[in-house]
């Protein structure tokens, strides 16, 4: 598990630290998100779970939303995942790692903007989002570019398999 | 399958309790200490690339820019030529930056501190424009402060702060709002960010348009930004006839995209 977390950490700090390199208009990737997707298809429950808390709390200390949205998001998200490529998904396709990446995208910004608006109706202190902006301006792009990412990411995957032999192990 | 079920919706009914003691504490602000670990524990890693990001994109940007240099040559040498014949000019403008000058070097600024930090990471989602740098509560940053970059420019204010580490909201934010007004036709009006690293001055209709490349500063209306805070300057009017306001692009003399360092005003 300290290998996924630690790429889960290496991927968060890419994604603030490279927004001049990564960014088209104001949207990046979210190389978390797609990360911890990924993950939760390659390996094994447990693991995924620890890569989708991790994740989630870095998310949440650093976006200035409230804090454990993007933990329990990534938490569900990983769960459904998890459930869906056992009944849905027989094989690790490029084409059902989309589908659950461009799902959990979706999945992600409806409900950290919904779940934004329930908090802040109960603390008005908290930093909350445009959310016209976010469903018109920012998701489209966003699920463009996590597309990208995940289509690069699993093209790495079938490489370093080709190259190390590995088989997935997650059935 | 029943014990399937029941185990699912146990498993269910702790995560809405264990999330919601989260939500609780966070409200109350009893996170702050662990926010602050996490914070810590990410900022070397976070630091390394951000810098190493920073240095990429100054290096890519040179590279790509290299098939333009022929082109900038022959434009700045007809700058030049322009140049020299303004500065028969300057001797007259020079009484006139001498009254800017005074303007910019408001009484509030004169007497706070300014606290210099280091910008280590951004907002990792694209819908906010923050940046998060290594001075806090540890360090005399208070919530609310004005943030500027270098040169006295404006960047934003602090919106989230813990003991080593605080959070700035960028005046480009999309729900960031700064009272602003034109340094030459003295046009006030609204400054808001338009979510992708930009600025819109919003004015009303009837007034006047401020010329473009008018300077653009803070109207210090607020307890926040203090007066005569350069933001950027006037680039195009970008209204629509049916508005109630007429909006111009800002171009920002500092974009937090950039950031390394900042000022964070302090009383």
């Amino acid at each position: 598990m300290i290998f996924q977390i630690l790429s889960i950490i290496i991927a968060f700090a890419i994604q603030i630290s490279f927004p001049a390199l990564l960014k088209i208009g104001s949207t990046f990737p979210n190389l978390v998100l797609v990360l911890a997707v990924f993950i939760s298809f390659a390996y094994s429950r447990h693991k995924a779970l620890g890569a989708a808390l991790a994740g989630g709390i870095l998310l949440d200390v650093f976006s200035g939303m409230p804090f454990g949205l993007s933990m329990l998001l990534m938490l569900v998200i990983v769960f459904l995942v998890e459930e869906a490529k056992f009944f849905l998904f027989a094989d690790l396709s490029l084409l059902a790692f989309l589908a659950a990446v461009l799902g959990a995208t979706i999945f992600y910004n409806i409900f950290s903007f919904l779940g934004a608006e329930l908090l802040y109706w109960l603390n008005k202190e908290i930093f909350l989002v445009n959310g016209s902006y976010l469903f018109f301006s920012v998701l489209p792009k966003e699920i463009l570019y996590n597309l990208i990412s995940a289509a690069a990411l699993y093209l790495l995957w079938i490489l370093a398999k080709f190259l190390t032999g590995y088989r997935e192990s997650w059935r | 399958m029943r014990r399937i079920f029941s185990s699912k919706i146990f498993f269910l009914i702790i995560l809405i309790a264990v999330f919601s003691a989260i939500f609780f504490l966070d409200f109350k602000d009893f996170l702050n200490v662990p926010k602050n670990y996490i914070r810590c524990l990410v900022k070397p890693v976070a630091g390394f690339f951000y810098k190493t990001g920073g240095n990429t994109t100054q290096k890519l940007s040179a590279l790509f820019s290299v098939g333009h240099l022929v082109e900038q040559n022959d434009f700045l040498r007809e700058q030049n030529i322009k140049l020299q014949a303004s500065l028969a000019k300057l001797a007259e403008l020079e009484r006139e930056n001498e009254l800017l000058k005074g303007q910019m070097e408001t009484a509030n600024l004169k007497e706070t501190n300014l606290i210099f930090a280091n910008v280590f990471g951004q907002s990792p989602i694209s819908v906010n424009q923050l940046v998060v740098i290594d001075k806090g509560i540890n360090d005399g940053i208070l919530e609310g402060a004005a943030v500027l970059g270098i040169g006295n420019v404006l960047v934003g204010k602090v919106l989230e702060i813990y003991s080593s580490s605080a959070t700035i909201l960028s005046i480009a934010d999309k729900i960031s709002a700064v009272r602003a007004i034109s340094q030459e036709k003295r046009i006030v009006g609204i400054l808001r960010g338009d979510g992708t690293g930009g600025l819109i001055f919003e004015i009303e209709s009837a007034k006047e348009s401020p010329r473009q490349g008018e300077k653009i500063i803070t109207a210090g209306e607020s307890d926040i930004f203090p007066k005569g805070l350069l933001i950027g300057e006037a680039e195009k009017d970008i209204s629509i006839d049916a508005e109630a306001l007429k909006k111009i692009r800002i171009k920002q003399s500092i974009e937090s995209g950039s950031l390394e360092n900042v000022f964070v005003v302090s009383k």
